[in-house]
């Protein structure tokens, strides 16, 4: 559909997808992102990605970026907004933007695809607040973007694939990961992301967690308490034990960023299995308020593969997709990827967390 | 001068290209620090080992780092006399004047 | 709770397979002493394929035709050439050779860190739970833009590690 104006609100994996596919059918599409450059987490990801092979499986993710960012630029209706912060959506559909440090201004569209990603969680532990004490997506930040080791002896909280790869990620970077700790009585991430830290020397605890940080005397991360927990999860005295080091990464899940569909307005449910809240969404991603979208990890945590699938169903959907046969066609082949690459035990629990969110047509 | 020792010169998969980056200088509590232009204050900083950028306002404790993206504020330093700037998105520049915030930033008015 | 429960119970607490979980991808004896063949230590359904149109030879398919399908390798039909070894995300993929008939076996893995290894230096070899276990030659190291910054190693080893080994540390 021509001339359709779309915005797009963040510049990760599905954010980027659904641009190019809107820009394919025509609309003039704005692609609004927080920080310096496009690709979301992708560019921080140094490492390879599974799913299928016509789909960048087996790519590292720093060049599935650098390839979705070069075909943004290369297409024409496709305007780019960085370091642009959008601070409000209110119910006329305008978006208030804050661009820069200073200047506001006032965007609105057609369609909206909301596609803002996730924040990380934190948990509650002593001295959870003293520097050196990070989250994974800052100390990829730190390490894979600008070159800097967050720090020399880490403890992990999590394992989780966050967990598993970011270990790993502070090994090739230079640092030393002295344990991992995960509370759940097993591994939560692929066993293959554990066994390559496993075989390099990272002891991995499960049925343990981080009872508290030490502060050394500079005020920052000198070492770290952790405990086993019983089958109840309850700490079990006496069985904490101290570990010398100077940085703890959390890798203790993520929540997705829904500010502003609550503020839109869209109906939001409470879906533990994908995150916390969550917007209804139907098949496509339209949301309870008609012409505004979600996809990526914004509707759900997932992973990088499924959130570029889901933005281009949204950006096809929201760009007349419905009534195209080849467009349907090619929304037919996305979400029967989608199936595939949900069909194995992770992906029971984003069906069972989908079956919540979704709403189907009928009701 | 403040060197960068936390700076990863070797890396197995990617190359940071730290030559190809123009060096700014900037001072952090009055003692003189360098940097790569346009790149966070704080990756500046935690580069050359500063971990500790400002105090809390009751319990008076240490804070610095977290999230690397601008929402939790725990990064908040004076900058240029602007307190309550986000240092983890705040991009260097030459002679910026960087000091550890104690409590609540305070605005200079006028 | 049965043998098999409990090493499936193991390796979730730990992240280390141990030989039930390797029982359907080890090769034979005698497979092992015909030449180099790799080893899939790939055993949960993740949806991931790029080990099948890595293989030139397509020894590689997955169970069911599914992108969860866990990897079989048709032993006769690998020829060793570690071409799926850079390929593999989950770095699972292992080459082992034993027909050397010299007590000494030579095992291709994906490293990725640093030092980087040097043809004809000993490194320390790792089993899969990260313990120094002996000393290996490197013989081969290949890193170019089909492995796409992973160096596909070649180790020499006394051949009592062949099962064992799964990852080298280079010394400064």
């Amino acid at each position: 559909m021509a001339g359709l104006r779309i915005v797009v609100v963040g510049g990760g994996p599905a954010g980027l997808c659904a641009a190019l596919e809107a820009a394919k059918n025509g609309a003039r599409v704005t692609v609004i992102d927080d920080g310096p450059r496009l690709g979301g987490q992708l560019i921080k990801q140094t490492h390879s990605f599974f799913g299928f092979q016509e789909f960048h499986a087996g790519t590292r993710g720093i060049n599935i970026a650098k390839k979705l960012v070069k075909d943004i630029e290369s297409v024409n209706n496709i305007k780019v907004m960085t370091n642009t912060t959008v601070t409000g959506f209110y119910e006329d559909k305008t978006l208030t933007l804050l661009e820069g440090e200073s200047r506001f201004s006032k965007i609105t569209a057609d369609k909206f695809i909301i596609s803002t990603g996730a924040s990380e969680n934190m948990f509650e532990f002593g001295n959870n607040d003293l520097p050196g004490v990070y989250g994974a997506g800052a100390v990829q930040t730190l390490m894979n973007l600008y070159g800097v080791l967050p720090g020399r002896e880490f403890l992990m909280v999590g394992s989780g694939n966050v967990g598993l790869i970011v270990s790993y990620q502070l090994m090739q970077a230079g640092a030393k990961v002295k344990t991992l700790v995960e509370a759940a009585p097993r591994i939560g991430g692929y066993l293959v992301h554990a066994s390559k830290i496993r075989r390099l020397g990272v002891e991995i605890l499960t049925g343990h967690t981080l009872k508290r940080a030490l502060k050394g005397d500079d005020g920052t991360v000198c070492g770290a308490e952790i405990v086993a927990l019983d089958e109840n999860w309850n700490p079990i005295k006496g069985s904490e034990r101290t570990i010398d080091v100077d940085t703890i990464c959390l890798a203790t899940g993520l929540t997705p960023l829904v500010e502003l569909l609550w503020q839109a307005g869209c109906e939001m449910k409470y879906v533990p299995e994908l995150g916390g809240h969550v917007p209804a969404r139907n098949e496509y991603g339209e949301t309870t308020l008609k012409g505004v979208y979600v996809a990526g990890d914004a509707a759900g945590i997932e992973e990088a593969t499924s959130a570029m699938i889901a933005g281009m169903i949204a950006g096809i959907h929201a760009s007349g997709g419905a009534e195209d046969t080849a467009k349907k066609e090619a929304i037919s082949h996305c979400k029967e990827l989608l199936k595939g690459l949900r069909s194995g035990p992770a992906g029971k629990k984003i069906e069972a967390g989908l079956e919540k969110a979704v709403i189907s047509e009928k009701e | 001068m403040a060197c960068s020792d936390w700076l990863i010169k070797e890396h197995p998969i990617l190359d940071f290209a730290f030559s190809t980056k123009r060096k700014v200088r900037f001072t952090f509590d009055g003692r003189k620090f360098e940097g790569f232009e346009g790149e966070p204050i704080a990756a500046a900083l935690q580069a050359a080992g500063v971990r500790v950028f400002r105090e809390s306002h009751t319990l008076k404790r240490p804070r610095g780092f977290f999230c690397a993206v601008g929402k939790c504020a725990s990064c908040s330093m004076i900058v240029d006399g602007i307190p309550n700037t986000r240092v983890c998105v705040v991009q260097l520049r030459e002679g910026m004047v960087v000091e550890t915030q104690k409590g609540v930033g305070k605005l200079r008015i006028g | 709770m049965s043998n098999d429960d409990k090493a499936k119970r193991a390796k979730e607490q730990t992240g280390v397979l141990g030989e039930a979980d390797l029982r359907n991808s080890v090769p034979t004896e005698e497979r092992l002493r015909s030449g180099p063949v790799a080893v899939f230590e790939c055993i949960e359904p993740i949806p991931c394929n790029p080990c099948e149109s890595a293989c030139p030879n397509n020894a590689v398919t997955l169970e069911g035709g599914l992108v969860t399908g866990i990897p079989k390798l048709d032993d006769e039909k690998c020829s060793g050439c570690s071409l799926c070894i850079s390929k593999c995300p989950g770095r699972a993929i292992f080459v082992l050779d034993k027909s050397f008939g010299n007590g000494l076996c030579r095992i291709t893995l994906p490293y990725e860190l640093l030092p980087n290894p040097v043809v004809g230096s000993e490194v320390t070899a790792l089993d899969r739970e990260g313990r120094d276990v002996a000393k290996a030659k490197v013989m081969k190291v290949v890193s170019n833009k089909f492995t796409d910054a992973t160096s596909v190693v070649t180790v020499e080893l006394p051949e009592e590690y062949c099962m064992s080994v799964r990852a080298i540390k280079v010394n400064e």
